[in-house]
């Protein structure tokens, strides 16, 4: 059964007290001319008697029957300005809160009873303390993202100036030796800047968890404009970068520039443990309301003893954090977490023999 | 050195250091001048007409948005002129909210070099 509104409950109520009124007084007025009969001690009454007495009872009753109904009335009338109205008011607040409006344009129930008026004062103070929750939620991001930007010209802004100088420096003619010194400056001076991004990088995503971008992405082009992008790199570590994609693939869900991020990570990554003349695949497999994205690399592989730690925020592997290539121990656990935001996981699969590797995640298809 | 037929090249940047290291670069190349709060590059844009501005976001007094928002509103041809950010500043929402005020194009300063800044801005005057 539909759940019966207030309003209907008391008009309902009405009509029941005038029915059971109207039977009391048809009952009433018979019970009435029998007793005023037994009183004269007869049986008939003279016609015209007859006809005064019924239109008494007649008359007595109407008037019982309309008090009731204005009393009814009264009644219904009274309900629907203390109760319906003020609940419908309140629901209706409630409603607007959810939707911005501020605790101080609550408006007060004029006239309401002390309980619904106690329900606004309780529901005033609870929407109070909900709005300086939220002014401190969005204090606290302001000043992360205040945070985000001044850490990014106060550590950027000098390194910037080792950058250029370094740069100038380098193209001025010294000796070998020298030369190489310049270089090794440079080359770590870069380092560093790419930590300031790293760390920038994570600050932004978990921040910005909420400012997702999604939109249909062709998965292949995407994949071709990184690999571009990292060519250069392939090239300088000898390894080779392969991606065929399959005939048709849907289009992708994704925010593109965060997915980017994640795939310029993994595949520059398998670049870089993977050892000279070896090779990075990219493969695509679509599969109900997903693609499979796997990046398969000929590399040094992950041991199995750090096969749970390789997500976690700095961790390095033994052997990656050996060969001082720049990894910061930060790529896989921002990519894990963005290749969630998109309601997949990161993981992967390391051949037991020790060489190679296989990253694996998986994006839903646009619809 | 500069000739009548160099362009001339508004670095709107606060960072002295900086500022140098692109002037020595510069120097001989464009006709570079220098700002280094956000009224100046307003100023300077007014007095040189410069062909390119290189544009720093966080700066003093005004910031490089408003200078931005500012040159775009302008009523003459100056509004036209081509703006590089070159910004320490590297959250997607900047980069956005500079390309739909009107930047022509953006780097992260740490992220790039000289060479890159210098090779870029021959590029928009190749277009030009």
């Amino acid at each position: 059964m539909k759940n019966i509104s207030l309003r209907m409950l008391s008009v309902i109520l009405a009509v029941l007290a005038l029915a059971i009124a109207g039977v009391s007084v048809y009952f009433g007025s018979e019970l009435l001319r029998e007793n005023i009969l037994g009183f004269l001690g007869t049986n008939t009454l003279p016609p015209q008697f007859q006809q005064q007495l019924t239109d008494i009872l007649v008359a007595q009753g109407i008037i019982t029957v309309a008090t009731f109904l204005i009393v009814a009335i009264i009644i219904v009338v009274i309900l629907e300005r203390m109760v319906v109205r003020p609940l419908n008011l309140l629901s209706a607040v409630i409603q607007q809160f959810g939707s911005g409006l501020h605790a101080d344009d609550i408006p007060d129930p004029k006239g309401a009873p002390h309980e619904i008026d106690h329900i606004f004062e309780t529901f005033t103070t609870m929407a109070k303390h909900v709005e300086e929750a939220r002014a401190r939620d969005e204090e606290m991001s302001r000043i992360k993202s205040d945070f985000i930007s001044t850490a990014a010209h106060q550590l950027r802004t000098p390194l910037t100036g080792i950058r250029w100088a370094l740069e100038a420096m380098a193209k001025e003619p010294m000796e070998e030796g020298k030369k190489a010194v310049v270089a090794d400056a440079l080359e770590k001076n870069k380092q560093l800047i790419q930590i300031v991004r790293t760390l920038l990088d994570v600050s932004a995503i978990e921040s910005g968890r909420y400012n997702y971008k999604f939109e249909p992405t062709s998965l292949p082009e995407l994949i071709g404009t990184t690999i571009e992008q990292l060519q250069e790199h392939a090239t300088r570590q000898q390894v080779a970068v392969k991606f065929i994609p399959p005939e048709y693939v849907p289009d992708i869900k994704a925010d593109k520039e965060r997915l980017r991020w994640v795939l310029i990570n993994l595949i520059e990554n398998a670049i870089r443990y993977t050892p000279p003349k070896g090779s990075v695949t990219i493969s695509l497999e679509p599969a109900r309301g997903r693609v499979f994205i796997y990046v398969h690399d000929t590399g040094i592989g992950i041991p199995d003893n750090e096969r749970n730690n390789i997500f976690e925020r700095f961790y390095r592997g033994k052997a990656a954090a050996k060969m001082q290539n720049g990894g910061n121990g930060l790529g896989l656990y921002i990519a894990r977490n963005v290749v969630r935001d998109h309601g997949g996981d990161l993981d992967f699969k390391a051949n037991e023999a020790g060489i190679g590797t296989t990253f694996f995640f998986s994006v839903p298809v646009a619809t | 050195m500069a000739d009548e037929t160099q362009r001339t090249v508004l670095v709107v940047e606060d960072d002295p250091i900086l500022k140098n290291l692109l002037g020595n670069t510069f120097s001989g190349r464009y006709k570079a001048m220098y700002a280094g709060t956000g009224k100046e590059a307003l100023q300077y844009v007014e007095e040189y007409k410069p062909d390119i501005i290189l544009l720093d976001l966080m700066l003093p007094e005004m910031g490089g948005f408003e200078v931005l928002e500012q040159l775009r509103a302008r009523t003459d041809e100056l509004k036209d002129t081509p703006v590089i950010v070159v910004s320490n500043l590297s959250q997607e929402s900047d980069q956005e909210k500079a390309k739909q005020l009107g930047a022509n194009d953006y780097m992260v300063k740490a992220e790039v070099a000289i060479e890159e800044i210098t090779s870029k801005i021959d590029q928009f005057f190749q277009e030009a």
